[in-house]
């Protein structure tokens, strides 16, 4: 549902501009919550070693599925590991899917989109069967199609979802280029003889910024959704590694007299794409991305 | 019209063409094969492998496996699943997919009613505490996982007050109801927000200005302009959601056991049956694609102002 | 499912459950069911009321309910069975398997079980009857034949089938059907066929190498089938547990797919598939046309896709739930805390046995001398490390085969001098042979092959008894399964090993070849293989059975094994659940409906009865 329409190039970009971003973000109560829920959720993450007390991986048998407690705050699951502990390494992996997964995007899908919009040409028309081909079919099919092929793993994971979700800064890219191709401006580079790669590189690339910013932020809620997904059909993050979706399809034996199985890391789940979606969504008024959503 | 939707025809078979070709080498071409896990990884021979293999055709050369499956899929015959050999991938995909579009029509059918109420009550509520209310309930509803609202509805309303069934599938409506609600509730927030934009916007418009200005009553404005320009947008946007949830849910499906097309896709990539997954991929494909079309060619009724030659999506 | 599959489950195993009370509670609580029972009885009939008065009578004789006393007045099912007097009406009389785990419903390619074992769209051993089964003492009986006899060379069996038999379209019943079952099975390389290696050719028809008409099955007449094998196998009738018939008919009118398809199901067992549908539910109902002995009480057995989980058990959605050492602590603290649920709990009998080897080839001059091998075992309290260990989901092991296996000696071969527990006497054993208090004893590698939680807990505290006892180290080292087999059983260059092995059919020779010189470990006794040898070609069953446990004595007192523990799991059944099939035997085991000896086959023996026992479940 995310219709892109471009921003005139003709903006004029000053230096108060990321002063006004941050003013504009700053207003926005879930931008807010989603940058201190974010930051918290990174800090958990790296320091997870140093924050919990017992490892996620420890078993005691003679503790399972023990509701929460002073020693366990989020109970204990089948094999008496610490849930705390569980919930918290697991952000580990949701990061990683949800940022190396746009990060890779954004690497194969600038330089496609810059290419195929600025070339032209049978590889721009390569490329456009291509974001047609990815947008008309489901995300889910082709990543479940793959991980089938690949077996699931967190790198592959990774791999999987940054097929499907190149397409997506690779169109705003192309888009764009397409249309600053016939900029007076570009002309006149390219009759005074600019490389092609430094006309992209100064002129194309800048005005991209914002839209690429908000394309990225925007991309995370759905590979966190699809890591949590995924992990939880038993097709993502392999036990016994912690993730929030894997430990809500384990606890597919316990939940109903054991509830703290589902609730935390349902919630953080939750709590983690809101979060996300609401810096996303920051992010589209403070840089003023014309989108609809 | 009709040369933009043969064109686009055209384009659908050209993608559904690819995408067969592509789930169907991508798949040989990978080691292994639904022989070493379809429940006895590691316990077969190599003779045994043979006449499994054998009897599939998979000894043939994969591009000779290829032709032979198009020739039969050109006529709809997909093959048979291995995972169910007394059927036809078809037979299966019609068999299966009532569950899907039972629970996927009406959960659709909730988000859409309930959701364009939300959103009519908010933009005419524009800006007052109401709107925000339920902005904000949009906004954080559509983020919960249908398979997270599955647990919780689950545990509530199954497991505690014993008014549904937790889970599992018999042939009765109170297995149906909380699969609903949890593929629903989510989807509402989407539709909400979708309708009070496009009620705002059409309430902003030039032409409403200027028929309030001509004197037309207010439900005479709302009526015949703001809702029906607010309608094309939402009508191409919430048509597709029905055969989009219709195909199902693999997550929704899985919390709660339904026997839908979802899970039967999970399961076949799984055990790596190529006639299933080939047959179920190609189907939502041409569903999607064919819903896509459909839409485009609505829009263009509605408003004659799209020209669909230079349409682009 | 015999092997693989109960292999498979054990190598599932996770955890090391507590709560020993789950076993300890099976007496007394049946008593209580017995007194609600009453309570219920009163406000229905006389009748019922005779009928529980003599139960209660026989509880306190025995402490086990004995419900073949009540008068058969009940309903009579459509195979003529008539149900006991306090049986449910007919419509009830229905048992549910669950499919599975949510996502893992939609069953197998195949539907006769002599195509495929492991890979099958609904349960084993409805449809189809099977040559012999175990009854619930474990005793081999004769299912579709009626008597077996060995030839004097002891190359072939006979089996005289039971006359009058026919498929539910009416085919009498022969041997060669029984032939062609076997031979098409195997020609289409039968994905349990291993199983079956003893028979004649079986391995080189399985492999392709010779036509299916060579495989050693045959009819004698059209009573008599004969198996062959090419050397004296005695236990072949145990093999029988595991072959159906198939109805070549049915192969020929409507092809490969009959049996997934119920207008096409042809029959030879007590059940008849008229539903299937994928993913949601399969039916079986009495085949009116059943003519053998295999008469259930029940009128149908159906599929759902029910989560095979304790809470669904204790909803009353699924009949029958298992814990065994694998279950998690909270769940086993469930059964425990609940009056019904600890009267549901049935402990089975192990059919597995985990040991330590000893590498006695002479890489490791010091495990080769008996007496260091003899201190090792006299040092290890396996009566206590099990009971904690364990926590009331196993036995110790005395001998290889488990208590409760065909051919056991097991309360004999407890006062076994290795056995013994006695610190004193390792340490001397000890002293004689080199080490006084272990001194200049090696710190050898003791090798877990991929350990859960429990194996690891239990070569731990073997590793404490000997550190404490005997002041020996040793360092244990897990491996997965590869690794281990190729370094341990290949190679042979580990000095001691924790394994386990695990029945694949039910004759104590499933145990005991593997202990043969040349076979997997790294041991040889000839001795051991001249007495077992001798012993299990004896075509008198009860000098076999003796000879056998002369060799399993003979193993034991060699000690180059010490076997330490014997898992078992403890099965949950509804107590409304009745009749002689679930009533504990002889040596107190309650069956399983699933059961634990021998097949499912006809699901006889056992009925739903009117009872509110379970009411505080729900």
């Amino acid at each position: 549902m995310t219709v892109v329409t471009l921003p005139t190039p003709k903006r004029v970009r000053y230096a108060g501009f990321w002063a006004g971003a941050w003013r504009r973000f700053r207003r926005n109560l879930l931008a807010m919550y989603g940058l201190v829920f974010v930051t918290a959720i990174v800090i958990m993450a790296v320091f997870a070693d140093f924050i919990v007390p017992i490892g996620p991986l420890e078993v005691d048998f003679d503790h399972g599925l023990e509701p929460p407690t002073a020693l366990h705050w989020m109970g204990t699951d089948n094999l008496g590991r610490d849930m705390f502990s569980r919930v918290m390494y697991a952000s580990r992996p949701m990061l990683m899917v949800g940022i190396l997964t746009q990060v890779f995007s954004m690497l194969i899908g600038i330089p496609l989109g810059i290419i195929a919009g600025y070339k032209g040409g049978v590889f721009n028309w390569v490329i456009s069967r291509l974001i047609e081909f990815f947008s008309a079919i489901p995300w889910y099919l082709v990543v479940l199609y793959l991980i089938m092929l690949l077996k699931p793993s967190l790198e592959n994971l990774i791999i999987a979802l940054t097929i499907t979700s190149w397409v997506g800064p690779c169109r705003v890219v192309r888009g764009l280029a397409l249309s600053v191709r016939e900029q007076d401006y570009i002309e006149a580079a390219r009759a005074l003889g600019t490389p092609v790669w430094r006309i992209l590189l100064n002129h194309v690339l800048p005005q991209a910024t914002p839209l690429l910013l908000w394309s990225f932020a925007v991309g995370i809620p759905t590979s966190v959704f699809a890591e949590a997904g995924l992990s939880f059909l038993g097709m993502g993050i392999r036990p016994p590694d912690p993730s929030w979706g894997l430990m809500l399809g384990e606890s597919g034996q316990w939940w109903m007299y054991r509830p703290h199985m589902f609730v935390f890391p349902g919630l953080m789940i939750t709590l983690s794409i809101l979060a996300f979606q609401g810096l996303a969504d920051g992010l589209r008024t403070a840089i003023d991305v014309n989108v609809n959503v | 019209m009709l040369r933009y939707t043969l064109r686009s025809l055209g384009g659908i078979l050209s993608v559904v063409f690819l995408l067969s070709l592509f789930t169907f080498v991508m798949a040989r071409a990978i080691p292994g094969g639904p022989w070493d896990v379809a429940g006895n990884k590691g316990t077969l021979t190599e003779h045994q492998i043979n006449v499994f293999k054998a009897k599939y055709g998979l000894d043939k050369p994969v591009l000779e496996q290829y032709l032979v499956w198009l020739r039969n899929a050109v006529t709809l015959d997909f093959g048979s699943p291995y995972m169910a050999p007394e059927m036809s991938v078809t037979e299966l995909i019609l068999k299966q997919l009532p569950y899907s579009a039972l629970v996927g029509g009406l959960a659709a059918t909730f988000a859409v009613v309930v959701g364009i109420i939300l959103g009519m009550i908010a933009a005419a509520r524009q800006n007052t505490w109401i709107d925000i209310a339920i902005n904000s309930f949009a906004v954080i509803i559509g983020t919960v996982p249908g398979f997270v609202l599955g647990f919780v509805l689950a545990y509530y309303f199954g497991a505690k007050l014993h008014w549904f069934p937790t889970g599992g599938w018999q042939n009765e409506p109170k297995y149906i109801v909380l699969p609903v609600l949890a593929f629903g509730i989510p989807a509402i927030g989407g539709v909400a927000r979708w309708t009070r934009q496009c009620i705002v916007e059409a309430m902003s418009s030039d032409y409403v200005r200027t028929a309030y200005s001509k004197g037309v009553r207010q439900t005479g404005v709302i009526v015949r302009h703001v809702l029906r320009n607010a309608a094309i947008p939402m009508i191409t946007s919430f048509l597709p959601m029905f055969p989009a949830m219709m195909t199902g849910s693999v997550f929704i499906e899985r919390t709660f056991g339904i026997p839908g097309l979802g899970q039967y896709f999970v399961q076949s990539s799984m055990s790596r049956d190529y006639p299933l997954v080939t047959g179920i991929t190609i189907f939502w494909a041409l569903l999607i694609s064919i819903t896509y079309l459909v839409t485009d060619i609505l829009y263009g009724i509605i408003d004659p102002r799209v020209r669909l030659e230079g349409k682009k999506r | 499912m015999a092997s693989k599959i109960s292999r498979r489950d054990f190598i599932r195993v996770v955890g090391v459950a507590a709560a020993s009370a789950v076993v300890a509670a099976c007496s007394p609580q049946v008593v209580t069911q017995v007194v609600k029972e009453t309570s219920v009885v009163k406000e229905t009939s006389i009748v019922k009321e005779t009928s529980v008065v003599k139960e209660t009578s026989v509880v306190k004789e025995t402490q086990i309910v004995e419900v073949t006393a009540v008068p058969l007045t009940g309903p009579t099912n459509a195979l003529g069975v008539t149900l006991p007097a306090d049986a449910l009406p007919l419509e009830q009389q229905t048992y549910t398997i669950a499919m599975g785990k949510v996502g893992e419903q939609f069953g197998g390619a195949f539907g006769h079980e002599m195509e495929s074992l492991y890979n099958r769209a609904y349960q084993l051993g409805l449809g189809s009857e099977a040559l012999t089964n175990l009854d619930k003492e474990g005793n081999m009986v004769g299912i579709g034949c009626e008597s077996w006899q060995q030839s004097s060379d002891g190359l072939a069996w006979d089996f005289k089938l039971r006359p009058g038999l026919e498929f539910s379209d009416g085919t009498p019943i022969t041997a060669n059907d029984w032939v062609w079952t076997l031979q098409n099975s195997f020609g289409k390389a039968y994905d349990f066929g291993w199983f079956f290696s003893d028979i004649l050719n079986a391995n080189d028809v399985l492999s392709g190498a010779k036509p299916p008409a060579e495989l050693g099955v045959e009819a004698v007449d059209d009573l008599t089938f004969r198996i062959k094998s090419a050397s004296p196998v005695p236990y072949i009738p145990a093999l029988g547990l595991w072959m159906w018939l198939a109805p070549k008919q049915a192969y020929e009118k409507f092809g490969d797919n009959w049996s997934l398809e119920p207008e096409n199901y042809i029959a030879s067992g007590p059940w008849m598939l008229t539903e299937l549908e994928r993913g949601v539910q399969y039916t079986f109902v009495l085949n009116e046309k059943y003519k053998g002995i295999n008469r259930p009480y029940i009128t149908k057995i159906q599929g759902r896709p029910l989560p095979n989980t304790l809470p669904a058990y204790m909803n009353g959605e699924i009949p029958s739930y298992g814990l065994g050492i694998d279950s998690p602590a909270g769940e086993v603290g469930i059964v425990n805390s609940n009056p019904v649920l600890r009267s549901e709990s049935h402990p089975q009998p192990s059919v597995v046995t985990w040991y330590i080897g000893f590498n006695t080839e002479g890489e490791f001059k010091e495990l080769t001398d008996p007496r260091v091998r003899l201190a090792l075992s006299k040092a290890i309290d396996k009566t206590t490390i099990i009971g904690e260990i364990g926590h009331g989901f196993a036995d110790p092991a005395w001998g290889i085969l488990p208590k409760g296996f065909p051919g056991n000696t097991y309360e004999a071969l407890k006062e076994e001098d290795p056995n013994i527990f006695d610190v004193e006497a390792a340490k001397k054993l000890l002293a004689d042979a080199g080490f006084p208090d272990g001194k200049d004893f090696p710190v050898f590698d003791l090798w877990i092959r991929s350990p859960q939680p429990f194996m690891t807990s239990l070569c731990e505290a073997v590793q404490a008894s000997w550190k404490t006892n005997l002041n020996i180290d040793v360092k244990l080292n897990p491996a997965d399964h590869p690794t281990f087999t190729q370094a341990v059983f290949k190679d042979r260059k580990i000095p001691i090993y924790f394994v386990g092995y695990s029945y694949d059919f039910w004759d104590a020779a499933t145990f005991m070849a593997v202990f043969r010189t040349g076979s997997r470990h790294p041991y040889s006794n000839t001795n051991y293989d001249d007495v077992y040898t001798k012993a299990n070609g004896d075509i008198d069953q009860v000098k076999r059975l003796a000879g056998l446990a002369e060799a399993e004595k003979i193993l034991v007192n060699d000690v180059g094994f010490i076997f330490l523990i014997c898992p078992f799991s403890i099965k949950l059944f509804p107590c409304n659940l009745r009749g002689e099939f679930v009533t504990p035997n002889s040596l107190g085991y309650s069956n399983d409906v699933g059961s634990t000896y021998g097949n499912t086959s006809g699901y006889p023996g056992f009925y739903w009865s009117d009872s509110d026992c379970r009411k505080s479940l729900q």
